[in-house]
């Protein structure tokens, strides 16, 4: 195992503005922590019914029928099996329901055939799940359908689903944002952040059209400074951390790896994960850190030519 | 001791570290050569270092596409395409481990780890890196490794040069070009590992034959897993086959409708369970497209537990069409929730001549659950028997005989039930019927029903886990018992806190400590903790054993402020019976007049017997004239019955009939 160390985490006194937008994270995160909680807790009860999931996946089946062109062959045959009387693929189907806008938009509307009570009841919930979005912290501040305006753009980068998704985030922007803020100051770090972050929602708008589940989190941005650290520096060896699973001295601690490598690695995690994940689960949020990281390429190698336009002989550190 | 060839391994090896020594990673030691070898350790950690920097990224980017395909084709269940895929993905990720390691070893000598950790693979036969054949058939066969969970890797450890079985094929050597190697591996080492590998060989074949032998056993209890699944879907299959001859002249050619029907009448009868209505209802739904009232009823049976939305599939009924008798049958369900009682025997009335089986189902299962047993008969009667339906025909055609005191028609129903129930209905209709046979006393100890629960139970020396076989076995052994059998054997069998404190309650009365085994009575009888069954025992124990009415009287008080249920009846029954035995006619009339007035409130025939000897007890009290109204009032006491049916009623019912006649008909 291999992770980026770099300064490690840099003293408020040399980072004070990575510093500051951990503080930012921090203090959204306080906010929102039991409104997101309590709003997790009702979509978690609307989705363990299985009344409510297995009706929602009949009917996005039915809805996928009847506009067969809006929809991947994927679907369309998943749905063709539902429809049949399939239990479990409609349960499969009522899942990815949620990511469908234009089904959730219209469907309690819809004139599906079948059980009209179970219609009505989930048409309900449906609704019901809507005015929990409307006070739900990731719908509020992320970037969704509903919430495309200019601060949602900015906001989302600040806004995390959990405790875990929050500390991963702060510990790479620390280590990332705190190692380019000592060497190339706290304006290019901000830039970096909210630009990366701005590009990556972008490109997760670009690879499947603005969706109702919402985009959130800093990862986008984070990656844009990670790209932006590992173009400037990709020759030079970056100080890491290693754990070889082997329980002796000598095989952990520290070694200095070329930035480009960290890249390397983290770009081929997203691609994979990108090409490897099927959309109705979830793989377009990799295209927001492919976005970042795009950006921060951009903006490394603009910096290295810079560089160069003014004879510096190399970026060291 | 080393083989030919690997003395010549030395001697080149010799010969190359003389001339390159230490850039080479060989060198000497004074006049004595040494193959400064890599460590063990270090070629470990090179290969998980290859692992996380180069073969994960790049296999996984490579072999991405495949996996969306893959999982497509998982969710799909489209096996043909699943293992195309997974196949491909095996052999992407072969070749980059295959190109990898041959073309870093043709070209540097080493993999990224292998540099890291300062390793180079040499080739024994020439100078510089090994040939790109060597490295490929190294590469090949370290991948062939991989597939034995790189057990072959342990020869590290063994091998006197350090060379696994990959290394030996290409003939290469793993060397350091640190300042110190490692040693060839020593005795105790190269033993050790080899005892390593030995066992580990063993302990893989014998847990192989282990996991074969429980595949096979769980491949039995698969088969018994399958075969209880099938039950479960015969279940399912039970509605198919009863559809088969399902004589419905309504819906023939509907199959589906028919099939929905079925299923309704079979979950009516508790002979199949929700999950299968609602399979039923489910197709009915996927194949019709939309509903119709029976649809939407049998959605609120399988949505029961659900009371909004239940109520909204019955709201739905009526609204299709408020004439059927499927809204009719939505009404009843409302009205069971409200426990309006009346209003649903008034429906169902209404729904005498209905042709629908699960109306009739249902129509019987409320009338017995009322006592209402004409009714109950008369819904029976209509009741033509399909195959599918004749447990719960069978078992509430004896109920209905009894609970109309036609004992000899319920005791023969019960017999020709006995041999066509299934064990489970068996034993529960004999457990009924014993029990009932119980409560008219000992004498009824030996009838069919209490033998055949006790030939059940008898079979199975488990514990009795039910609670009402339970009090049933006991109140039969109570009837049934030689002096020399004990109460306390009983615990053995039977493990539940009220049932034991019963047993203690009756061994107490066995050794004659009357006092005491009363107290634990009481406790049982007042026990909010216990079940009603073995409280309402304790009660018919405490009545049955009063020497006087000073200890009937709490009963009494108890009873009298507690609302009508059967228990109610049933212990108001005892009570009277007490004090008839006790020739407390006073008290004997006052509970008689309160069984007469509720019988005649349900509109209930009053057992013939009971009615006798109420008026007898009013014609001892005092009440005489009281008792001539009831006399007159009831038909069927026209025939005088001469025989002498309690030791209380000394000169007859006869003589008292006789004696009010003629006393207040001349009046």
């Amino acid at each position: 195992m291999i992770l980026p160390y770099l300064s490690g985490i840099v003293r408020f006194s040399r980072a004070p503005v990575t510093w500051l937008l951990v503080a930012i994270n921090a203090f959204i995160m306080v906010v929102t922590y039991s409104d997101l909680m309590r709003s997790d807790r009702l979509l978690d009860e609307a989705f363990r019914d299985d009344y409510f999931v297995s009706n929602q996946g009949r009917f996005y089946a039915e809805f996928i029928e009847d506009n067969q062109k809006l929809y991947s062959p994927f679907l369309r045959k998943l749905a063709s099996i539902s429809v049949h009387g399939d239990q479990e693929k409609s349960r499969l189907l009522g899942n990815m329901a949620l990511r469908n806008e234009k089904f959730l938009l219209e469907g309690p509307s819809y004139p599906f055939s079948g059980d009209q009570v179970a219609r009505l009841w989930w048409a309900e919930k449906v609704e019901q799940f809507k005015k929990v979005q409307a006070h739900h912290p990731s719908f509020v501040w992320g970037l969704n359908i509903d919430h495309l305006g200019p601060f949602n753009w900015i906001s989302y980068q600040f806004v995390h689903s959990g405790f875990l998704h929050f500390i991963f985030n702060m510990a790479f922007l620390l280590i990332f944002g705190g190692f380019l803020e000592i060497h190339w100051g706290g304006l290019l770090v901000l830039l970096v952040y909210l630009g990366s972050g701005v590009v990556g929602a972008a490109t997760f708008i670009l690879a499947n059209g603005a969706s109702l589940a919402p985009l959130i989190g800093a990862s986008a941005a984070i990656s844009g400074l990670m790209a932006v650290v590992c173009v400037l520096y990709w020759r030079t060896g970056v100080k890491c951390l290693y754990w070889l699973f082997i329980p002796l001295k000598g095989y952990s601690g520290f070694i200095h790896l070329p930035a480009g490598i960290i890249f390397f690695l983290w770009l081929a995690a997203d691609l994979a994960g990108y090409f490897g994940t099927l959309d109705e689960l979830g793989g377009i949020a990799h295209a927001a850190h492919l976005g970042g990281q795009a950006s921060g390429v951009i903006v490394g190698a603009s910096l290295l030519l810079i560089e160069k336009a003014r004879g510096d002989k190399a970026i060291t550190l | 001791m080393p083989t030919n060839r690997d003395m010549v391994i030395e001697d080149l090896t010799l010969v190359r570290v003389q001339q390159t020594r230490m850039e080479d990673g060989l060198g000497v030691d004074g006049t004595r050569p040494y193959l400064r070898m890599a460590s063990p350790l270090d070629r470990l950690a090179a290969t998980i270092l290859d692992l996380f920097l180069f073969i994960l990224p790049v296999s996984t980017v490579l072999v991405a596409p495949l996996k969306r395909h893959m999982i497509q084709a998982l969710i799909l269940q489209n096996e043909a395409d699943f293992y195309l895929f997974t196949g491909l993905l095996l052999l992407i990720v072969s070749l980059v481990i295959v190109i990898y390691q041959t073309m870093m070893i043709w070209l540097w000598g080493a993999t990224i780890g292998k540099m890291f950790w300062r390793l180079r693979v040499k080739g024994l036969w020439k100078e510089g890196n090994p040939s790109i054949g060597s490295a490929f058939l190294r590469a090949l066969f370290w991948l062939l490794d991989c597939l034995f969970l790189f057990l072959p890797h342990l020869a590290i450890f063994a091998n006197e040069k350090r060379r696994p079985f990959h290394d030996r094929v290409a003939d290469t050597v793993v060397v350091t070009i640190k300042q110190h190697g490692v040693s060839s591996p020593g005795l105790v080492e190269a033993s050790f590992v080899r005892g390593v590998v030995a066992a580990l060989a063993v302990f893989t074949v014998t847990s192989m034959s282990i996991t074969s032998i429980e595949s096979y056993i769980e491949s039995k209890n698969d088969e018994f897993l399958l075969d209880s699944m099938e039950d479960e879907g015969t279940l399912c299959k039970a509605v198919g086959k009863a559809s088969e001859d399902w004589l419905d002249g309504a819906h023939e050619g509907d199959e589906l409708a028919t099939r929905l029907k079925v299923a309704m009448a079979l979950f009516a009868s508790g002979d199949v369970a929700v999950t299968c209505l609602r399979a039923e209802v489910d197709l009915y739904f996927s194949r019709k497209g939309s509903g119709d009232p029976l649809s939407y009823l049998a959605q609120s049976f399988v949505y029961a537990d659900n009371a909004d939305l239940s109520d909204r599939y019955l709201d739905r009924v009526c609204e299709m069409d408020d004439q059927s008798d499927a809204c009719k049958m939505s009404h009843v369900i409302s009205f069971w929730a409200e426990n309006r009682w009346e209003d649903i025997d008034q429906l169902f009335q209404d729904m005498r001549d209905t042709p629908e089986r699960y109306i009739l189902v249902w129509a019987v299962r409320h009338f017995v659950r009322r006592e209402n047993y004409p009714m109950a008969q008369a819904f029976l009667d209509r009741l033509d028997p399909p195959r599918a339906l004749g447990s719960f025909i069978g078992v509430n055609r004896v109920k209905t005989y009894w609970g109309l005191h036609r004992r000899e028609e319920a005791r023969a129903a019960a017999a020709v039930a006995f041999d066509t129930l299934s064990s489970f209905d068996r034993v529960e209709l004999a457990n009924w019927l014993c029990s009932e046979e119980l409560n008219l006393g000992c004498t009824q100890a030996r009838q069919a029903s209490c033998r055949e629960l006790n030939r059940s139970l008898n079979a199975s020396k488990d514990l009795l886990t039910d609670r009402k076989t339970a009090l049933t076995y006991i109140r039969h052994f109570a009837c049934i018992k030689s002096k020399k059998d004990k109460f306390e054997n009983l615990k053995r069998r039977i493990h539940f806190a009220e049932a034991n404190q019963l047993l203690d309650a009756l061994a107490l009365h066995d050794h004659q400590q009357m006092p005491k085994s009363r107290q634990l009575l009481w406790q049982l009888a007042k026990g909010n903790e216990f079940s009603d069954d073995y409280r309402e025992e304790a009660r018919s124990y405490l009545a049955k054993w009063a020497t006087n009415a000073r200890e009937l009287n709490p009963l009494y008080q108890e009873w009298q402020e507690e609302p009508l249920h059967t228990r109610w009846r049933q212990r108001g029954q005892n009570l009277f019976d007490q004090y008839f035995r006790l020739k407390n006619f006073k008290m004997a009339w006052v509970v008689g007049q309160i069984i007469v007035h509720d019988q005649s409130v349900r509109k209930r025939e009053l057992d013939r017997e009971t009615l006798e000897d109420v008026i007898v007890a009013g014609f001892r009290a005092g009440k005489k004239k009281q008792a001539y109204q009831l006399l007159i009032n009831e038909k069927g006491i026209s025939s005088p019955i001469s025989l002498m049916r309690s030791p209380a009623s000394e000169d007859g019912f006869s003589a008292v009939m006789k004696e009010l006649r003629e006393e207040f008909s001349q009046k």
